[in-house]
């Protein structure tokens, strides 16, 4: 049937369009050997089901916690802290991503950082002058959190919103592009420009991934490991894991040319 | 014709064999699963790393299918919060990503062409329920027979049946709806 053959050749467009082409297999699997290589031997270790002692203590320890609990009521937020919205936004600080809380019964989007570059920029003045918090004995630095999670009940400045995300986005992909064409040198000036132009900025882990690659492309090893760890701590789901733990490989450095970065 | 038997697990079965031997359907599993283009190599990366750490837990008893497509809805699942997460970031301009590969030796019209019907394609798939998706793309793209989609998904064979044909019914009026009004216009 004449519509069943465009069905057909509809689905087979799509399905060498979405095929895995024996390039990618085989790129995939030369990543899956190297990163298997470094998985740590304490996964090998707990795959071979070793150290049931270990176990033991683990479980009694648990045990031994669960009856504490069941003796002693203890909230979420601490012994002494109520939940209010200032409890909530100290819970939004200490987290490392994105989080949605509730303030006051309404539901926030994820912590705005537009919101808080904004109040970061035109409150800093306010922030450093805040005296600390006398419930923790912090810095200002709680205080201008609080701000930016009020201020996210305020809707900025749509425009201008976007505006700074696609000059952000616009500079991040031209230093994405240096990257790929090996120019981290050039590379790295624009991830330095970012910094001083948008930090904090909306795509603070673009920037983070992008610039962990830079120090490595550049040979600066030590450093860009340690920048590349960091980041793997903080967005163990990124896209750019793999991009980033590629890119500061310990057989990168051994091929590094060695190349001097711009202004070091 | 002799029985197939699924070999019993040993250490012999090892990662790269396993790897050889069903990494397109892991990757057809993650498009199915709704894996956007930019994330399917990492994630069939992902999948096949938990394979390298619990290839010793395969006990055998399932299909290998069965397994690694529970381990690719999972990691699926958590690749798609992060790009939601990244994306919501983004709504305003294109994300860091790499541009496609352009094989610069077809003719533009075959290309336009193909880039129409995947469109299409793509276009009908987003909008099908999850489980009638991973149906129709296991058995009418990647190909594999009804019991072996079942046995992937843990699915009934009748209610894989039926799912594929709601999907297929779905689609040619899709494409009816939409190569009509476009003859039309």
């Amino acid at each position: 049937m004449r519509e069943d053959d465009e069905l057909d050749t509809l689905l087979a467009a799509y399905r060498r369009h979405t095929s895995l082409s024996p390039e990618n297999e085989d790129r995939i699997l030369a990543r899956v050997r190297d990163s298997a290589r470094r998985l740590p031997e304490s996964a090998a270790d707990e795959t071979r089901g070793s150290a049931p002692v270990g176990w033991i203590a683990v479980g009694l320890a648990l045990a031994a916690g669960l009856a504490l609990l069941w003796m002693r009521p203890v909230t979420l937020q601490g012994e002494h802290e109520p939940v209010t919205p200032d409890a909530a936004a100290r819970v939004v600080e200490s987290a490392s991503g994105e989080h949605e809380i509730e303030s006051s019964g309404m539901r926030v989007p994820p912590l705005d950082r537009t919101a808080e570059a904004s109040d970061a920029t035109e409150s800093s003045a306010e922030s450093e002058s805040a005296s600390p918090s006398s419930e923790h004995g912090r810095t200002g630095a709680r205080p201008r959190a609080r701000e930016a999670v009020r201020s996210v009940v305020e809707d900025p400045p749509q425009a201008s919103v976007q505006q700074a995300l696609a000059e952000e986005a616009a500079l991040l992909r031209r230093a994405n592009a240096l990257l790929s064409s090996g120019d981290a040198s050039r590379a790295f000036d624009l991830l330095q420009d970012w910094e001083s132009r948008f930090a904090p900025g909306h795509l603070r882990e673009e920037h983070a991934a992008l610039r962990a690659i830079a120090l490595c492309a550049l040979g600066r090893f030590i450093q860009g490991r340690g920048e590349a760890k960091a980041f793997e701590r903080r967005h163990p789901s990124s896209a750019f894991v793999e991009r980033v733990r590629s890119a500061c490989a310990e057989d990168r450095e051994k091929n590094a040319t060695g190349s001097t970065p711009a202004g070091q | 014709m002799p029985r197939r038997i699924e070999p019993q697990p040993s250490p012999a079965l090892d990662l790269e064999e396993v790897y050889r031997t069903h990494a397109k359907f892991v990757w057809r599993a993650a498009v199915a699963l709704g894996v956007p283009e930019p994330a399917r190599e990492d994630v069939v990366h992902d999948v096949f790393l938990v394979v390298a750490r619990r290839l010793h837990e395969y006990d055998g008893r399932a299909a290998m299918t069965t397994w690694l497509f529970g381990i690719t809805r999972g990691v699926a699942r958590n690749r798609r919060r992060a790009s939601a997460r990244h994306q919501r970031k983004l709504q305003a301009v294109p994300a860091l990503q790499p541009d496609g590969v352009h094989d610069s030796k077809e003719d533009p019209a075959e290309v336009a062409d193909r880039r129409r019907a995947v469109a299409l394609v793509e276009a009908f798939l987003r909008q099908l329920e999850p489980g009638q998706r991973v149906v129709f793309e296991l058995m009418e793209v990647e190909g594999m027979s009804a019991p072996e989609v079942a046995e992937a998904t843990r699915l009934n064979v009748n209610t894989v049946y039926t799912r594929l044909r709601t999907a297929r019914a779905h689609f040619r009026r899709f494409v009816e709806r939409r190569t009509g009004a476009s003859s039309h216009a």
